[in-house]
């Protein structure tokens, strides 16, 4: 079975680099697979989730929150903000984040900048849907 | 009597203070360990970015205006202090440094970060174009994302910018900092990449500035953290300094209070000697 190297690289470090089979990322016009053997292409992403299947198999969920793929037929590079596993979520902390972007938007003054509040919305509503996706597995 | 009691009050005091000076100390060695920690694990981040803008680079027909070098116009500083004082010269370094750059080039454009530089320079009617304050603890993305995205912004805005060069304490190891002049745009291209063939989506234009606009944000991040980093090593020297200084002062004033003592003892015998003799 082809394989290809996934690198994720976030403000923290690297947060990881293994060997994989394929990869399900959020592109700006919808979600992607990638395979080995891919041509040569960078191409940003939006906030969503990041499917790893590694080579048995075996499948992980990230939710990420926009970046840039940097993709080559060997490896796979994503430059990401942030990157979580779906078991390293903090629901609360997300259902919290929603709640406060929710009542912002819904009750907006001079003071809110819509696009952020916007955009807090959907990064805390990937998490959730990242987080709900374990018990899917 | 009324001096023994005060030295003794003062040994307190002074006790007291060595307490405070010796937590500050240890305080900011466990913070200044946590943020060399983040500045390390950062670098792998900015040298995938850097080497995503330099390949996008080279597929560019045009150059970027961040790489163009502008000939005449004025520099525009940006000077970042801490937030806090207590930290020995790290602060007044960077003030002074920029008082005397602002009287060479009395036209410079100048933004601050940190509270210290920016009630300094408002004390001293320095006009900036923009202060950020309490940006420090701890330094979030968000912020260096909008000082960059302003920087970015200011310099496409006004051709008459003819570099912008970031005034700050450039982090060495927990005892070395160094107030470093870094150029934060135009850049100069650092890697070579040799040419490949591939596909940007949508554009290479576009992804150019979305890699670019990261690095550069990521840029503004490392330069708060190595700044805030070398406000931890003056803070923990400055404080190992103080912590000695209380010691020392201790030693001294309980030699003070013992000589009292002792001279206090002498006079309360030789009045009882004296009290005997007279009535013999």
């Amino acid at each position: 079975m082809a394989e290809m190297s996934l690198k994720i690289v976030v403000p923290e470090g690297v947060k990881l680099q293994e060997k994989i089979k394929t990869v399900i990322l959020p592109g700006q016009a919808g979600e992607f697979s990638v395979y080995p053997k891919h041509i040569s292409m960078v191409t940003p992403l939006k906030p969503g989730s990041v499917t790893l299947v590694f080579s048995g198999g075996e499948e992980k969920v990230m939710a990420a929150s926009g970046g840039i793929a940097d993709i080559a037929p060997e490896e796979v590079t994503l430059v990401l903000r942030t990157a979580e596993f779906a078991d390293e979520i903090d629901v609360k902390r997300a259902e919290a984040a929603k709640a406060r972007a929710e009542k912002r938007l819904s009750s907006p003054d001079e003071e809110t900048d819509i696009k952020r509040a916007q955009s807090a919305l959907h990064r805390a509503l990937v998490r959730l849907d990242t987080a709900a996706s374990l018990s899917r597995f | 009597m009324a001096n023994l009691k005060a030295i003794r009050k003062r040994i307190t005091s002074v006790q007291s203070t060595k307490k405070i000076t010796r937590a500050m100390n240890m305080v900011a060695a466990a913070k200044l360990r946590k943020m060399e920690q983040r500045l390390l694990s950062m670098r792998p981040y900015a040298d995938t970015l850097i080497a995503l803008v330099e390949k996008l680079n080279y597929h560019m027909e045009t150059i970027h205006p961040f790489y163009t070098q502008r000939e005449g116009g004025v520099p525009f500083y940006v000077f970042i202090s801490g937030d806090k004082g207590l930290c020995g010269s790290f602060n007044s370094n960077i003030i002074r440094l920029g008082r005397d750059l602002i009287k060479e080039n009395p036209h410079a454009y100048v933004a601050v970060m940190g509270k210290k530089v920016k009630d300094a320079f408002r004390r001293m009617d320095i006009s900036v174009e923009a202060a950020y304050s309490d940006i420090f603890d701890p330094p979030t993305y968000h912020a260096a994302q909008e000082i960059a995205d302003f920087l970015s912004g200011f310099y496409l805005e006004h051709e008459d910018v003819s570099k912008i060069i970031v005034v700050y304490n450039r982090f060495k190891n927990s005892i070395v900092s160094e107030i470093t002049q870094e150029t934060f745009l135009p850049r100069i291209r650092e890697i070579e990449e040799p040419r490949r063939i591939f596909l940007a989506e949508p554009d290479v234009t576009s992804m150019l500035e979305a890699a670019m606009k990261e690095y550069l944000e990521s840029e503004i991040y490392r330069i708060m953290m190595e700044s805030l980093a070398s406000e931890h090593g003056a803070r923990m020297t400055a404080m190992e300094a103080a912590t000695d200084n209380a010691e020392e002062m201790i030693n001294d004033l309980v030699l003070k209070a013992n000589r009292e003592r002792q001279s206090m003892i002498t006079t309360e015998i030789s009045e009882i000697v004296g009290g005997a003799n007279a009535l013999q």
